[in-house]
Order: C-alpha cells, then structure tokens, then sequence
C-alpha cells in the first residue's frame, strides 16, 4: 500500500475529477439515443479517463480499483469498437460503477486503502463479464468462424486486432504476474490449469530469477524506467492532443510534426531501455507520420483513427512496463502490417535513406505480405509440450504455446530469451543487455527453458530463427562497439531489483484478480474470428488468438538487417536522447486526465490551509497600510511625496487583496456538472423526461461555499424534478412541451451570487401547503393573514411534505430543511418564486465569500459589533409613541403597521450603555429567517468590509457571536450572529414568563 | 504537550533550538508567589494590550487581543489561579503560549527571568490528589532562591 497521504489524497481527489467528468458524459451518451458514430469521440473519452484512473489505481497498488476500472475499460473498449451498443442498462451500470468508485475513494482518503470493497467490485465485475459475454455471444452467433484464410488484415479486423492486443495484454499481465507456468500446465485444453499455477519447477524458476534479478541490478534502474514511462505519458499525452486537434485541423503541418517528434522521442527511449515491442510499433508509426508529414498520405480521419489506436496499444504496453513487464505488444506483427497496409506503396518499397535507420527490415511491406496470417501455426500439433520447448525454436514453436495465458507473448519472446539466460555465462557481452533480463524476471514463461537452449542462442545462430529476436543483436552491437554510447546504461546500474521486487509486490494485487483468470475464456475465442477466422478450426480454443495474433517468423532477411542496425543505432541513441530531453521541455504539463480537445491543465491545487494563511496576511496588511499612512504622528503636516507614495501602496495593496481573495474562489461548475448525472437518474426513475440546462458555471463561489451549496441543489432539483415537473400528459394537456425543463443558473447580483434552481412545472401549491401547515401546528389560524411568501417558506420547515407518498426520491421532508440550514451556514438567503402551471424559481443567495464579511459597524457602550449586512432590513429611531410593553415585559415597536419585538444587545452581553431609552438609540431591523426583530443599539458606526476571523478555541462557544474581525484602528470587534441573538431574545422572554 | 505538536504548531522551533530550550523555564509572578512554565512554551511575551472583552465567557477570560492579525484570547492568570483581581500596571505582562487550541496570552503580574532548571530539582507530582497539588499545578522546583510553582498549560488553558 502506498503510504504517502498526500499522494494518495491527490489520487482521489484527481479521481473524483474524473467521475465527476465522467458521468456528464455518459449522460450525454445516454441522451444520443446511443447512437454509435456521434458517441465515438465521447466513449472515447470515458474510456480514456477509466483508463488513466486504472493507471493511477495500479501506481497506488489499489487493487480494487484497478480492478473495476480495468473490468470497465475493457467493457467500453468493446462500445468503442461498435461492437457492444449500449442500451440504458449499460450506462445505468456504468453509472453504478462510478457510485461504487465513490465510495471506494471515499475510504481510499479516509484509510489509505480499498480494503472491504472487493465483494462489490466482484459483483460489478460479474455483470461486466455477463455483458460482455453475452454480446460476445451474440457476435460469435452472428459471425461463425470462418476456416483459415490467408486473408490479409483488412481495416474491417482493425478494431478486432486492437481489441486482441489489448485483451491479450490483460492475459499476459496476468501471466506475467503470476508465479511460473509450468510446462505440464501448459496444455492448450487447459486453461484452467494454468491459472492455477502451482509450479513444481519452482526452485528452478527461482534461481533463473535470481540471476536475472542479479543482472538486472546492473543495468536498468527503477528510476530510469519510471522516468521513461512518466516521459512517455507525456509524450503520449501531447500526441494524442495534437492528434484529435489535427482531426479538426487536418492542413496543420506543425502538429504533425510534433506528433512525428513525439512518436519519435519515444521509439528512441524504448530503444535505450530495450522495450523493443514499443520500439517497433512506434518506429512503425513514425513512417506513417513521416508520410503523412510529407504529404504522401492524407491526413485523413482513417489514418490519424489509426494513429490514435495505435497510441492506446503503446500505452498498454507502458502500463505493461509499470508493473514490471516488458512492454510487451501482442500480435505485433499483425499491427505493424496494418501500418504498412496503411502506408503508401511507394513509400513502401523504397523506405528513404533517413527513415531506416536500421530497423528497415520491419518495414518491408513484403516482410508482412508473406508473415500475414496463415494457417502455419496450426500446423504445430505438439503444442507446448516441453521438447518442442526446447528444440532451436523456430519461430512457430512459440505461436504454438498458446495454452499459457501469457502464449501470445511467446513468439516473441522465446528469442529473446536465450541470451537473457546465457547471460551469465557465455556471453558476457550481452549480458548487459537491458530487456532480456527484465523480461526474464517477470515473465514466467520463460522459466522452464533455463536450461536448455541458452548457448544456443548466440545472435548469430539465433536471428535466423526468429525476426523478434532483432533488437538484441543491435543493442548488444551498440554496447560493443561503442561502450561510449553505453554509458548511460552503465551509469545506472545498482538498484533495479526494486523493479522485480516491485513487480512481485505487485502480485498479491493484481494476481487475485478475476480478470485475466475470466476473460480469456470468454473474450478471446470471440476476439479472434474477426481477425483471424482461421483460428475457428483449431479445437484448441482457449486462445485461438494466439495464432493469428503471433504470425510466423518474419523473414531472415529482416535479421540481416538488424545485423546493420548495429552500429547505425549509435549515432542514433545519442541523437534520441538529446532529441527526447529538448522534447521534454517543449512539453507542456500534460493533462492527465487524457481529456481529447488539448485540454492542458492551468491550474495547481494548494493546500488550503496556506491560503488561509495568505489571506489572514494580506488582512493583516492592509491594516499595517492604513497604520502607516494614516499614523497619527503625521497629522497636521503635509508630505507631499509621502502622500503619493503612499496612495501607491494602498492601491497595490487593494490588488493583492482582490487577488488573494480570488484564490478561494472556485467555478460553480463542478457542482453544477454533478447534477447532470443526478437530473439523469431522476427522469429515469420517474418517468419523465426532464432537460437540463446549466447556465452561468464560471461563476466562482468561495470554496466553503461549493461544500455546501451542493446538498441543497440536489434536494431542490430533486423536488423540480419530482414535485414540479409534470408527467408527460399533464404537460402536453396544459399546452406545454413534452420534456420538462430545469434550469440551474449562477450569476453575480450585487455583492452576492445568485443559485437559481427554475422548473417550468406545475408550481407550488399554496393551498396545499397551508393545509399541511395548519395541520402540523406551524399556522396559527387559518392562515388567512399569511402572506404567498410566508406560505411558500413553510416548505423549508424541518419535516415538511405535502407529498402524500414518500417515494425514494422524495417526500419525507428533509431536502428543503437542509436547503435552508446549508444556506444559513453560508450566511445566504433563499427567495422562492412560484407561479401555478407555470413552474417555481428558487433563488439562492449567497455572500461572494465566507472569509470576508459585508458589514455594519455599531456600538453599544464601549464595544463594537458587526452585524452582517445581509440581515439589516433597515435602521429607526423610533418614537415613545411606537413602542409598547407586553405583559412578559417584552418591548415590541410598532413600524409601519408591523410590530418587532426589541432585543436590547446591552442587556445579552451585559454592557453599560449610552442610551437605555429605546428613543434615545437606534433600532436596527433584522431579519433572520424570515422573522423580524429590531435590535437596539447605541450608534451606528458605519459600513465595511472584513476578514472573518475565528474565535480561539479557549473561549469555545460564545452566545450570540459568530467570530471577531479586526477593525481598521487595529481593534477588535465582534460579528453578530443573528440567529443565535433571536434565540436568546425568545429564551428571556421564556424566563420572564416563567417569573 | 508534545514536542512533535509544538513543532507541528509553530514551525518556529527547530530541533536544535528545541535541545536548548529543554530544562529551561519562565519564571513569573502572580502576588507573592514565584511561578514557571516551560520556555518551549513560550511564543512571546507582551505589554497590555488594549482588550475586547468578550461576552458569555468565565469571568478568567478577559478579551482577545490583536496581535498582528491574530486575534488572541486573554487569560487572567490572577482570576484563574483563585487569587483576587489586581490592577494592571507596568510591570503586568501578557506571556503568549502556544497551545493546541491556539496561540493563548496569560496575563500576569511580572514576568522575572528564564531560569535553568535541572531535573533532579524538579518534582513532577505524580497525580492530582496529593496534599500540596492544585490541578493547575504540575510539581515544584527547589532552586537556591526558592521554590518556584510549575504550571500545568494544559488544564490551565482547558475549559473548566
């Protein structure tokens, strides 16, 4: 578990983000009527965020997480290929989903740990599967295996061919994570078997490990490889962002060659670290980018679709290297054809001089045309069985272990392998080779060979066999005849077994996982028929992909040339890591949410608790501003230049104020984006159809004030959607539009924001709720003297419903109650407009912010208050005549027909006032929540603006005190609390009536 | 009160200056009585101020302060400790601690000087209850020019 609080918490908090970005999304895709083209960009994104919260998940060894997230991803992989459609049971489990992951993250932040939410994460995990079973069925139905057919890949296999590699991917992490796969379990029909995975060649596989954990230590460190796949997001990152801007920009040379650059960067640094699968997709793609570049090939959707798929399966392959893998590419082969089908023929045969940089033969379009599927692997009947194992290992041997999760990986490895094993011994040159070793430790698969091949593999008797085996003899070429260009290596050999020992730690997280165990079985057999019909006749089906995906060995010819890669690569190496550091400043911070659209994130999260800090300083300085310029001591002289510079200083000091207040202040549309999701889920629940129209989400509220502001839009939405929103019927009957609509809408109204929650429903039942009223007791009366208003506000009575039903949504009163109390904490106000059948308007009124205060300062004997302005009805001086005594000895004053009772604020806090005659004073009307009062006091000081402050702790609740603020003279002064004046008000009346 | 806390509060004390700081105590007056408290303790210590009495508190608070944008309460050590009240003059000075529920200033009757004082010289009470303890009062410290009280911060500062 990952212990670093900080880290963890930004993960969650980053993680909500993306929930939070989600779920409008999949609104959106629910609201298309899940029509697959104009979703594609949009499921896209959802997959996208799924994914890079997998990625964070799996960094923090959240296991649960990671689990669901991989689950779903998969699943919107199968919607992004158009080959599940989704239907409002997908998305309600999708939303589910995000609930799910709420909660987790939720605990995430409050235990460091998913602990406790496996049971749940299965569950959905279940349904996912059953989804996607089901659908797979129903393709596999739709489209029977077709015999073996030399077919080349056409672009109709394109999805199918990503969807392998990527499913193969979470097969292989799988394998490669759990312990070694014994060569006896390797029996295709069993598949079973081999998940079970106990190894009885354990001991063996141990020390194979060891030495190449041993080895490793010498040549990669874990710093180096995080700092690769942390570079490489970034590129991906930025390519991916240029890419989706070339879609709608497709003349834009320079974002094809910052594409270009990117790709090109990152083959250099797979290069270096020997990821030699990445190396060769993105050297791929890097031709298709050059011809695009050149103009050869159109920018076109198709090709750049391509492009950006073939991103995603290098980021699988990083993910892969994160958890200690290898980067390893299934069905390589398959896709770099699929790069060359989609180059120009030209460009094709005569690869320019530039371009081939050694790795020239994988580009040969002959190379692909005669390695494209065949039916060649199945010709290998023996499949696993150890001797075949072991033999010289032609090529095809590999593609015949498909029984072994981890089997697509094989063809390319078991070349590979032999030196990473006779490391030790024979071949010291090569030893030091990064990825055979790396490699070798993860993946099990390769433990049973150890002994036996090792010297075999010598890269001269060894590159013929097999074209994967190509990045070794050039890198081991590098290292020789250039030790200079090793350096780097060198220079960082000590400590990779974190790598290993981070991959094994990984084990208990990942190994459990139901994934890789499940989805071979029912995912692959479907995944292949498309691409590789010829897998149909093969009975082995637990992973008839692997054929098709591992095509037979390519041409020696391309291990001639890898041969004369050699020493090309070392001008190379210098040159890609010169070119990926200059890249890397040209990066900006990419956004790691992967939205599409070149979002770039501008802003930084603080601690708030710093800002707090800073904004008590900045108080503070405009009170040591006014100290200066308005000291005394200079009274009575004039300072000509003083004056100036000192105007100066308070305008600078005015700014920073503006600024630093600003800081707090967060856009309304993060909350606002929430209740999409929730307008969603209601119109489902209910029944009807409900728009949503958000308006004015730029509109920036203190921080405390979005914590609480967002309960109570829920609570009043709930009731526009349930309560005020009618039935279709109705609607159409009252000559309305079918959909009902709710508008959410945010704007600045003097020194306050105005929430403005609208439904055009049936409005508030006046009668109604007067009847509910008189019957709770909360009227006295008929209620006749009441007026609209105070009827309406009889709602935010704690308990309060006219509803005769309590539904799920809503109906037990408690939604309005907490509107209103949430309001009070943030000192706001709520003024309700109705009008029957045509719908009711809230309005929310909010202070621009909690730490500053708009007040009144006033006096009462020595002591000063402030009373926030927002309660000031208005100021009297009153006559003998108005004021009248009750019996209790209450004082109640007559104003303009209306009667206030006085609370006299000397007599609460005990103070020795000026005036004691009400007529000598001044009475302040207040209002607080919706009753009125007159306060009295002595003098009315004036209007001003302040920083809130708390009272210590040592002082615990003070009656009738909010908090204290520091006055411009340096003094402090005390903010009323209203509400708790009115308390105290009725409670001396209680005591007087008492006596 | 723990050391990590302190460090945690005010940031101010460095590990180092913390080492010094140990065995060394603020002696202060209140009447007669000589009184010390840990110099850790200490964040500063002040002139009167000018007071903003507070309503609805125990006659012990007197106010707040401000003390450079912070707004301090004030306690009066004096009213606190069961003695009678005494009116401010020159010498009466306010001891600003640092404690978890925030920065508090003590007002007293003179604040003397900073003593060492050795652990052997100082008995710590084990609990409240014996003869001698006050739950305001830690233990006693013999020196040479007397006994000295050991304040107790935290039940002082806690609410009755």
């Amino acid at each position: 578990m990952y212990t670093d609080e900080s880290i963890v918490h930004e993960f969650v908090v980053e993680s909500m983000d993306m929930i939070d970005q989600i779920e409008p999304k999949l609104v959106d895709i629910s609201n298309a009527s899940f029509s697959k083209q104009t979703d594609f960009d949009t499921i896209h994104t959802v997959f996208r965020l799924f994914h890079s919260m997998k990625g964070s998940a799996g960094f923090m060894n959240l296991g649960s997480i990671q689990k669901i997230t991989h689950e779903t991803e998969t699943f919107l992989d199968l919607v992004r290929n158009g080959r599940v459609t989704l239907n409002n049971n997908h998305i309600s489990l999708l939303f589910r989903i995000c609930d799910l992951l709420r909660k987790v993250l939720d605990q995430v932040d409050s235990q460091m740990s998913d602990a406790g939410y496996e049971n749940q994460v299965d569950e959905f995990i279940g349904e996912l599967q059953a989804l996607m079973d089901l659908t797979l069925d129903q393709e596999r139905q739709a489209k029977p295996p077709a015999p073996a057919a030399p077919a080349k890949p056409q672009d109709a296999n394109l999805d199918g061919l990503f969807e392998q590699a990527r499913q193969g991917y979470a097969t292989q992490t799988a394998a490669t994570l759990q312990p070694p796969i014994p060569p006896a379990a390797t029996k295709p029909a069993a598949p079973a078997k081999a998940q079970g995975m106990s190894s009885p060649t354990a001991a063996l596989e141990e020390s194979a490990r060891a030495r190449e954990a041993e080895l490793l230590r010498q040549i990669i460190n874990p710093e180096m490889v995080e700092h690769f796949l942390k570079e490489s997001n970034e590129l991906m990152d930025t390519a991916e962002q240029n890419l989706l801007s070339l879609e709608g920009d497709g003349k834009n040379q320079e974002l094809v060659s910052s594409v270009f650059r990117n790709i090109h960067s990152f083959k250099g640094n797979c290069g270096m670290l020997g990821f030699s699968d990445l190396e060769k997709l993105s050297h791929k793609m890097e031709t298709l980018l050059e011809c695009i570049k050149d103009g050869e090939l159109a920018p076109e959707k198709k090709n750049i679709t391509l492009v950006l798929n073939l991103l995603d399966i290098l980021r699988h392959g990083l993910d892969d290297i994160a958890q200690g893998g290898k980067g390893h590419i299934n069905g390589l082969e398959a896709l770099l054809g699929l790069v060359s089908e989609a180059l120009p023929k030209k460009k094709d045969a005569q690869p320019k001089p530039s371009l081939d940089r050694g790795v020239k033969g994988f580009i040969q379009p002959e190379t692909f045309q005669s390695q494209t599927p065949s039916a060649q692997p199945f010709v290998q009947p023996p499949i696993s069985q150890a001797p075949a194992y072991q033999a010289p290992r032609p090529a095809p041997v590999p593609a015949s272990t498909p029984a072994a999760p981890s089997a697509p990986a094989a063809a390319p490895r078991p070349t590979k392998r032999p030196p990473a094993l006779a490391g030790p011994g024979p071949l010291p040159g090569r030893v030091s080779l990064k990825n055979p070793g790396l490699k070798g430790a993860v993946q099990p698969a390769i433990a049973p060979t150890p002994p036996s091949p090792a010297p075999a593999g010598i890269p001269g008797g060894m590159a013929p066999q097999g074209g994967e085996a190509l990045p070794l003899p050039p890198l081991a070429a590098k290292r020789q005849s250039a030790p200079a260009a090793a350096q780097p290596t060198v220079a960082q050999p000590a400590v990779s077994q974190p790598v290993v020992a981070q991959s094994a730690a990984n084990q208990p997280a990942v190994a459990p996982r139901p994934t890789p165990a499940a989805t071979p079985a029912p995912v692959t057999p479907n995944a292949a028929p498309k691409p590789a019909p010829q897998a149909a006749p093969v009975p082995l089906a637990p992973n008839p992909q692997t054929p098709a995906m591992v095509p037979p060995a390519q041409p020696a010819g391309s291990a001639e040339s890898a041969r004369e890669k050699g020493p090309s690569l070392k001008p190379l190496a210098a040159d890609l890591i010169r070119e990926a550091l200059n890249n890397r400043g040209e990066t900006a911070p990419s956004d790691t949410t992967g939205t599409p659209g070149g979002l770039i994130r501008k802003d930084i999260r603080v601690d708030l608790e710093k800002l707090d800090v800073l904004i008590d300083l900045v108080g503070e300085l405009i009170i040591a501003e006014s100290m200066v310029t308005q000291n005394p001591d200079l009274f009575g002289y004039e300072f000509e230049r003083f004056e100036k510079a000192a105007g100066h200083l308070a305008k600078i000091t005015r700014e920073i104020q503006d600024i630093a207040m600003s800081l707090r202040m967060v856009p309304l549309s993060t909350v606002f984006r929430k209740m999409i999701r929730l307008v969603h889920d209601l119109s489902q629940k209910s029944g009807k159809e409900v728009d949503l129209t958000l308006k004015g989400e730029d509109t920036e509220v203190d921080k405390t004030v979005i914590e609480l502001i967002s309960d109570p839009l829920v609570h009043m939405i709930r009731n526009a959607v349930d309560h005020g929103v009618e039935p279709m019927e109705e609607r159409l009957a009252a000559g309305k539009p079918p959909k009902g609509n709710v508008t959410i809408e945010a704007r600045h109204e003097g020194g306050e924001v105005w929430v403005i929650v609208r439904d055009d429903g049936r409005g508030m039942n006046k009668e109604r709720i007067l009847a509910k009223g008189i019957e709770r007791g909360l009227v006295r009366g008929d209620g006749s003297d009441m007026k609209d208003d105070e009827i309406y506000r009889l709602v935010f009575e704690p308990g309060f419903s006219t509803a005769d039903q309590v539904t799920d949504v809503s109906g037990r009163g408690v939604g309005m109650d907490v509107v209103k109390r949430n309001l009070e904490r943030i000192k706001g106000r709520i003024d309700i407009q109705t009008l029957p059948g045509q719908g009711t308007r809230f309005v929310l009124r909010i202070p621009l912010t909690l730490a500053i205060i708009e007040g009144m300062l006033i006096r009462v004997g020595e002591r000063r208050y402030i009373i926030p302005m927002t309660a000031i009805r208005e100021s009297i001086q009153v006559k003998p005549e108005d004021i009248t005594r009750t019996m209790d000895g209450q004082e109640i004053v007559m104003l303009r027909e209306n009667l206030y009772p006085v609370v006299r604020l000397h007599e609460i806090h005990k103070i020795t006032p000026i005036h004691t005659n009400l007529e000598d004073g001044l009475l302040m009307v207040m209002e607080h929540q919706g009753s009125l009062f007159c306060l009295f006091v002595d003098e009315l000081i004036g209007q001003l603006q302040t920083v809130i402050k708390g009272l210590s702790g040592v002082l615990g609740m003070v009656r009738g005190v909010s908090g204290c603020a520091i006055l411009g003279d340096g003094g402090v002064s005390l903010i009323l609390d209203v509400g708790s004046l009115v308390d105290l008000a009725s409670l001396k009346v209680d005591e007087s009536q008492l006596a | 009160m723990e050391k990590s806390e302190i460090r945690l509060m005010s940031g101010m004390v460095a590990p180092d200056a913390e080492e010094t700081l140990r065995e060394k105590y603020l002696t202060f007056l209140l009447g007669e009585d000589e009184y010390c408290m840990e110099v850790r303790h200490v964040l500063e210590i002040i002139g009167m101020q000018n007071i903003t009495p507070i309503p609805d508190v125990p006659e012990y608070i007197m106010g707040v302060i401000n003390l450079r944008g912070k707004v301090v309460p004030l306690l009066d050590m004096r009213t606190r400790m069961g003695m009678e009240k005494k009116a401010f003059d020159a010498r009466t000075c306010i001891i600003v601690v640092l404690h978890s529920t925030g920065n508090t200033g003590l007002v007293v009757d003179r604040v003397k000087m900073v003593v060492n004082i050795s652990r052997d010289s100082l008995e710590i009470y084990k609990q409240s209850g014996t003869v001698l303890s006050h739950r305001f009062i830690r233990g006693m410290a013999r020196l040479d020019d007397g006994v000295k009280v050991l304040m107790n911060l935290d039940s002082i500062l806690g609410r009755d």
